[in-house]
């Protein structure tokens, strides 16, 4: 085993001890002839357990005196003395998944709409294309024969 | 990682005030421990463990039990403590921590004076190795050494994957495994 895998296993799983079987066998192995790691693997179990030992601090009784105190001077949280702020925030809160479904529906929409204005757009040029054909034709003074705008060219197939 | 009754928290949440207390007990040491291991200052640990709890109560109504009511906790927690840290650290100019004088303050009924003697010299040792270490750092061996979270717990309080949180855990012990040696080497 290598100081670099070593090392990774002392900083997590060894220093978690759930380090087993073969894997732990080896880190040992390398522990006995290696100092670097030896010294690292020392220092992380020993600061570990000594922060392990330290007891959980109690917050002193007087945190809790300010904290009732504070939330005893706050709005009421039901009935008509509820602030309207907080009834519209809580509100909003609650509408949420609404205002989500809200503002796609409106993309959509628009998404839509600009689609449909692109395609209309496209749609009047194209038609302005094949009055632009017929008065060509015209200008030409070319005598049309049965219907007055069915050239019946390659050329109004293409156009129209 | 402690959990309360669902009850509790909906009494809580329409404004029972002893429904509340029930919550402050279960959660208090955890949070003031936390901001403490952040903060290494009672005084800010006391301010955020009481910011905590205020916007815990303020928020009530909005918890929407989708996740753990624990996790939760754990996040405003961190947050306030690191935001109360990284406000008071530029206005302070000496005087890291008064851990040991915290955990000096700790009543325990079956105390004799060699074990307060043994309970000092741990409480200095803790100090000098955490004083050392970032606020990140510190709150990382926190929760993983003294609160006893598991990786999957922290992945969920830190919003990060469990392979940062293994990334982060291993920096945050080199860091530890560094301050300790450094502790042995002067003496100390």
């Amino acid at each position: 085993m290598d100081c670099k895998r070593a090392k990774e296993l002392i900083l997590l799983d060894y220093a978690d001890g759930v380090l087993k079987g073969h894997a732990l066998g080896e880190l040992e192995s390398h522990l006995v002839s290696c100092s670097s790691c030896r010294g690292l693997a020392e220092s992380v179990m020993s600061a570990g357990k000594l922060l392990r030992s330290a007891a959980r601090a109690d917050a002193p009784q007087f945190v809790w005196n300010r904290i009732r105190s504070e939330i005893s001077e706050l709005p009421e949280r039901s009935g008509f003395m509820e602030t309207l702020s907080e009834r519209i925030r809580r509100g909003l809160h609650h509408l949420r998944p609404a205002i989500m479904a809200t503002a796609t529906i409106i993309v959509l929409v628009f998404v839509l709409a600009t689609a449909r204005l692109v395609s209309y757009m496209s749609y009047t040029a194209a038609l302005s294309a094949r009055e632009d054909v017929i008065n060509m034709i015209s200008l030409n003074g070319e005598e049309l024969a049965g219907e007055k705008y069915d050239i019946g060219t390659s050329a109004e197939t293409f156009f129209l | 990682m402690r959990e309360i009754a669902r009850e509790t928290i909906e009494l809580a949440a329409g404004g029972d005030i002893a429904a509340f207390e029930d919550i402050y007990k279960a959660f208090s040491s955890t949070v003031y421990t936390v901001a403490l291991g952040v903060t290494r200052n009672a005084q800010d640990a006391e301010e955020a463990a009481q910011d905590v709890f205020v916007k815990v109560y303020r928020n009530l109504k909005d918890f929407r039990f989708g996740s753990s009511f624990g996790t939760w906790v754990y996040r405003i927690t961190m947050n306030t403590a690191i935001n109360i840290y990284r406000s008071k650290a530029r206005h302070r100019a000496f005087g890291m921590a008064d851990y040991a004088e915290v955990k000096d303050n700790i009543p325990d009924p079956h105390d004799t004076t060699k074990e307060e003697v043994e309970r000092h010299h741990t409480a200095e040792s803790v100090d000098r190795i955490l004083d050392k270490m970032s606020p990140e750092h510190r709150l990382c061996i926190t929760l993983r050494e003294i609160e006893g979270l598991d990786y999957k717990e922290m992945a969920g309080i830190l919003r990060i994957p469990l392979n940062t949180v293994r990334s982060r855990l291993k920096r945050a012990r080199a860091a530890m495994a560094a301050c300790a040696k450094e502790g042995l080497d002067h003496g100390l």
